[in-house]
């Protein structure tokens, strides 16, 4: 085959010359925020993690196997990139294209298809694609047989090893849509009986006891729900359906949703929602699960008095606030209660009930639509949640400046 | 008001459909996809819900089928389904449908029909 038809100078004369990005970030950022810019940035692979002189790798794949372990986003949220970051292939700007080929293909297989982070004089100048330099070098590798033989058990072993771990993801994935299906099912018929079995008889016994049937059903398909979301978004399951979002559609979903569970507490729903509120752009189902349980929270911990949701504009977003008069959280377990299966009393299960997995979802579900949730809480006066959501959709009617 | 409801567990159908009787809605029944299409031509409902997940036909099919017919011209199709809602959404926006996920209960398909209707009649007017 000729090789004269191509442009030789297409061969870079140093491996620093094919750099193509220089992304980096420094090791104590929280891993949320390096999360975040790889959502906004579809085609970043990796960025280099800078320490203090030292360097280090982190690849798109590398960061979601982290995160998609038990808890992984809980765990590492929060925490500095340092930790899920790796200490990479480290090339001197002027290496020897061969030596580096040679340390490129005996590493581990699920590490082969990293990049290259170039330093020159012991700083880092920027990542070059593993494919774009085995691209560029192609013709040295066909020098050395025993290099390309090594090379092509390398991809295969990789390429077997991505594929195991995509089918896994698959049929993990086809058995949460199937088991929920599964278990909701017959509780959806349960839940329809004894309504129906409620609005027949004249029995008042046999009507409150209808009537607890069908709501201990429905929370029993809402902890079902949850349960199959927690084991997702630890799995890295959830993916977003972005659309065109008129979020006081999703805000009457949660609302009549809700409604059932105040019960025959004294408690009272308020929803306002500021009008011309600007469309999102954003997963609908998914707002509808963050703003069900917050709701369902509010009215869990509410006796008496009242449950708002409140949506406004703001700045380039969407603001919802979701209070209630509850018994509100105590200021030590402000921090506990995004984690999965912590509610602000130990004990408090017991009259509560529930899983705990409520604000844990919702954090992520929020982290994962790239808002912020926050909340403000006084025991005995209520509790606040506060969801800052951005990505106003290019279609929402120019409405705000008017 | 005249709904047809399709929906291979029997149990739902016949719950579903008692409790939208009792909220005098005549309901029309079908357990499976198949041959919905002439009852559809017959009787003309007001109304069709339709479970997705069905076998031989899925109610996705269905839709797409009956919305061609001309006796179903504006008349609004929901979806009623057990599965996830995310997936059930994109379903039923390609249909064309509007959707009742069934683990909102029947509370909530019995609002969400009564709306549709609404919608058309105010429509039509």
């Amino acid at each position: 085959m000729a090789t004269g038809s191509l442009e030789s100078p297409a061969r870079a004369r140093t491996i620093g010359d094919l750099i193509q990005s220089r992304e980096s970030v420094h090791a104590d950022t929280l891993v949320g925020l390096v999360v975040q810019r790889f959502h906004e940035q579809a085609d970043l692979d990796a960025v280099a993690v800078l320490d203090h002189g030292k360097i280090g790798l982190l690849t798109r794949t590398r960061l979601f196997l982290k995160l998609g372990q038990r808890f992984g986003f809980a765990v590492f949220e929060r925490r500095p990139v340092r930790l899920v970051a790796e200490t990479a292939l480290l090339v001197a700007a002027s290496a020897d294209p061969v030596e580096v080929l040679h340390a490129a293909i005996h590493r581990s297989p699920e590490e082969i298809y990293d990049d290259l982070v170039i330093v020159d004089d012991g700083g880092y100048r920027g990542l070059v694609p593993m494919r774009h330099f085995l691209a560029h070098h192609k013709d040295l590798l066909l020098h050395s047989l025993g290099t390309i033989h090594e090379l092509d058990g390398k991809l295969q072993e990789a390429e077997a090893a991505r594929r195991h771990e995509e089918r896994a993801s698959q049929m993990r994935s086809r058995f949460f849509s199937h088991m929920s299906h599964e278990l909701r099912t017959p509780l959806v018929t349960i839940r329809g009986l004894a309504s129906l079995m409620a609005d027949r008889t004249n029995d008042v016994v046999v009507q409150d006891t209808a009537l607890r049937i069908e709501r201990e059903a429905h929370e029993l398909i809402d902890t079902i729900n949850n349960v199959l979301d927690a084991a997702k978004l630890e799995a890295g399951g959830l993916r977003l359906t972005l659309e065109d979002v008129d979020l006081r559609e999703v805000l009457t979903r949660c609302v009549t949703r809700c409604e059932g569970l105040v019960g025959t507490k004294p408690v009272q729903l308020v929803t306002l929602v500021e009008p011309g509120l600007p469309r999102l752009r954003s997963d609908f189902v998914k707002l509808q699960q963050v703003f069900t349980n917050l709701l369902a929270n509010a009215f869990k911990f509410t006796e008496a008095g009242s449950v708002r949701i409140e949506a406004r504009a703001q700045d380039d977003g969407v603001v919802v606030e979701v209070a209630d008069t509850g018994v509100g959280i105590p200021p030590e377990a402000l921090a506990r209660i995004w984690s999965p299966f912590e509610q602000a009393d130990g004990g408090i299960e017991r009259r509560f009930g529930g899983t705990g997995l409520g604000l844990s979802i919702v954090k992520g579900i929020v982290a994962l639509l790239q808002g912020t949730i926050t909340v403000h809480s006084e025991p005995g006066v209520g509790t606040t949640f506060r969801v800052a959501l951005r990505g106003v959709s290019a279609e929402t009617p120019a409405s705000r400046s008017e | 008001m005249k709904v047809l409801l399709v929906d291979d567990d029997t149990d739902i159908l016949e719950a579903a459909a008692a409790y939208l009787k009792l909220r005098g809605i005549e309901v029309l029944r079908s357990h499976m996809a198949l041959g919905v299409t002439p009852v559809v031509r017959e009787h003309r409902p007001d109304a069709v819900v339709l479970d997705v997940m069905m076998p031989m036909m899925s109610g996705s099919t269905l839709a797409n089928h009956l919305k061609h017919l001309s006796a179903m011209q504006s008349v609004p199709i929901l979806f009623f389904s057990a599965m996830d809602e995310e997936k059930l959404r994109v379903l039923a926006r390609e249909a064309g449908a509007r959707y009742v996920s069934k683990a909102d209960g029947f509370l909530a398909l019995y609002q969400a029909l009564v709306t549709a209707i609404a919608e058309r009649i105010i429509k039509e007017r």
